[in-house]
């Protein structure tokens, strides 16, 4: 893009210059956090680029050799990246099967609590696991704490599930990332009342799940845990 | 390439958006491969439109959660997508709301560069397709990339409209409205968008009078008034989130805040701090940038 830029082939909009600027400005200026919204400096990346897309033009005459060849290296660029996407997608169709499968040995209504071994290291090869124990609730008849924040969601935890969600805010941090052992954490769930938990990459665990907890059925990926509550 | 630029006259101009919303089925490709979208707080979300859904006719739904619906700067998907809910099962639903908001960002672009440039063009869609696989639609940032693209519409309405003030502004208010219910940081956007652009504007007229600029600016002025309105309201009486134990378990614990306004003005991200890792008590930053994400 540079190189159509430098050959003039394309432009930025001359009115649209502050507005670049402003909008590239603020991934270095950004705040991460802003008026309790967090992120918020991760978003700027892509409302600078969709700003800079939104104001290019190209201009009006004859490409030549050099400059279609630019054209061409971007238009592979983006088949490549979406072939990428639509690759990298693809085993989670299998990942899914096992969720499903495993799923469905949970009684209908269950306190069921969602671990993921591992989250948060989205950049690397883990798998991502937060797709699982939402589709719980919305697919299996469980019962699992969500997004439900008091003004900012127009929904609300109550009864059991927020006492027991209470009780495991009172008794353990949620492990993330780097932790090694996922064992307290597990066992405070179940403690706190949760029936099930649904162990999601259970094949990333470096300890043995703790002996009070029943392994009910395990896959590759996936590990479901009875707690005895 | 550039005789698509200037396929502007008639038959032409049709058939170069038809090019762009085969570009974007194509595009969807991704979508099509696996039942579950990888998208990191997506699927949260969806839990949450089901339970709107259903939640008046499940007593198993009822004891455990409560609908508590109020104006809040966080809400757009929420009023979308809980009657989709009603009627599609989760997965088809997640896949037409996911679809959607690209369709809605990637149509917004559009529409806002062909209302600053004049000119339709297919590369520009083309280089667009890949953003709208982002790092932040990664994340699952549903509420903020559906109120991006409302942003990029109500910005294109303003270029397109701007010198017909009384069509303009009534409309751009409507939208406004949209985009800051949508999401307060795209709202934010938005006023950036169209601001900058009118200081550009009046930069580059040659008889420039700074009452042009004043007038162009309190015209956007004019369309903050209500979204600032519901924002006070909404910061008066319901913004404190502490009382969520959810929240306090996942967030507020392992976190620290952020500033005074922790919580003052929440969207989608906040809520999902608990597994965005770095925000869970490190020192680092809550999220710093990755390209290895961006890439994935």
């Amino acid at each position: 893009m540079g190189f159509l830029i430098r050959r003039g082939q394309a432009i930025i909009v001359r009115p649209a210059w502050l507005l670049i600027g402003l909008a590239v400005s603020l991934i270095i200026l950004t705040p991460a956090a802003l008026f309790g919204v967090w992120y918020i400096v991760d978003r700027m990346p892509l409302f600078a680029g969709l700003c800079i897309l939104g104001a290019m033009s190209f201009r009006p005459g004859p490409w030549t050799a050099q400059t279609r060849a630019a054209g061409g290296v971007l238009v592979a660029a983006v088949i490549v990246r979406l072939i990428a996407v639509t690759a990298s997608w693809q085993p989670y169709a299998s990942d899914y099967r096992e969720f499903t499968s495993i799923a469905q040995k949970i009684p209908r209504g269950s306190l069921t609590m969602g671990v993921m071994v591992g989250a948060g290291h989205h950049e690397t090869e883990v798998p991502r696991c937060e797709m699982y124990a939402p589709l719980l609730i919305a697919q299996h008849d469980q019962i699992a704490p969500l997004f439900a924040f008091q003004g900012q969601h127009p929904l609300l935890l109550t009864g059991a599930l927020k006492e027991a969600t209470e009780r495991l805010e009172r008794a353990e941090r949620v492990p993330y990332a780097n932790a090694t052992d996922y064992g307290p954490y597990m066992t405070a769930a179940g403690a706190a009342g949760f029936e099930y938990l649904l162990v999601c990459n259970a094949h990333l665990l470096q300890r043995p799940v703790p002996a009070n907890l029943d392994v009910v059925a395990q896959t590759p990926h996936f590990a479901l845990l009875r707690t005895g509550h | 390439m550039e005789r698509e630029e200037h396929a502007t006259p008639g038959f032409r101009r049709v058939d170069v958006r038809l090019v762009m919303a085969g570009l974007f089925i194509v595009a969807m490709a991704p979508l099509m491969v696996t039942p579950v979208l990888p998208l990191i707080d997506f699927y949260d979300h969806l839990a949450r439109f089901y339970i709107l859904a259903h939640v008046s006719s499940s007593p198993l739904l009822q004891s455990h959660y409560a609908a508590h619906w109020v104006l809040m700067p966080d809400i757009g998907t929420d009023i979308l997508s809980t009657p989709l809910l009603r009627i599609l099962p989760p997965l088809a639903a997640a896949h037409i709301i996911a679809a959607c908001i690209m369709a809605i960002l990637y149509s917004g672009v559009l529409y806002f560069h062909r209302a600053l440039t004049g000119r339709h063009s297919l590369l520009v869609a083309v280089l667009l397709l890949p953003l709208l696989y982002s790092y932040i639609f990664n994340w699952g940032f549903a509420n903020f990339l559906l109120s991006l693209g409302f942003a990029f519409w109500a910005a294109g309405w303003w270029l397109s409209t701007r010198h017909r003030p009384l069509l303009a502004v009534p409309v751009a208010c409507l939208l406004s409205v949209l985009v800051f219910l949508s999401h307060g940081i795209a709202f934010a956007m938005y006023g950036i968008i169209t601001a900058t652009l009118e200081i550009g504007y009046f930069l580059g007229t040659p008889d420039r009078k700074i009452a042009d600029l004043a007038r162009a600016l309190l015209r956007l002025l004019v369309q903050a008034v209500i979204p600032a309105l519901l924002f006070l309201f909404w910061y008066r009486h319901q913004a404190p989130a502490n009382s969520s134990p959810y929240r306090r378990i996942f967030l507020e614990k392992r976190s620290p805040r952020p500033s005074q306004f922790s919580g003052a003005f929440t969207g989608s991200a906040p809520s999902c701090g608990w597994r965005k890792g770095p925000a869970s008590g490190s020192t680092r930053r809550p999220s710093s940038f990755s390209w290895r994400l961006w890439a994935s």
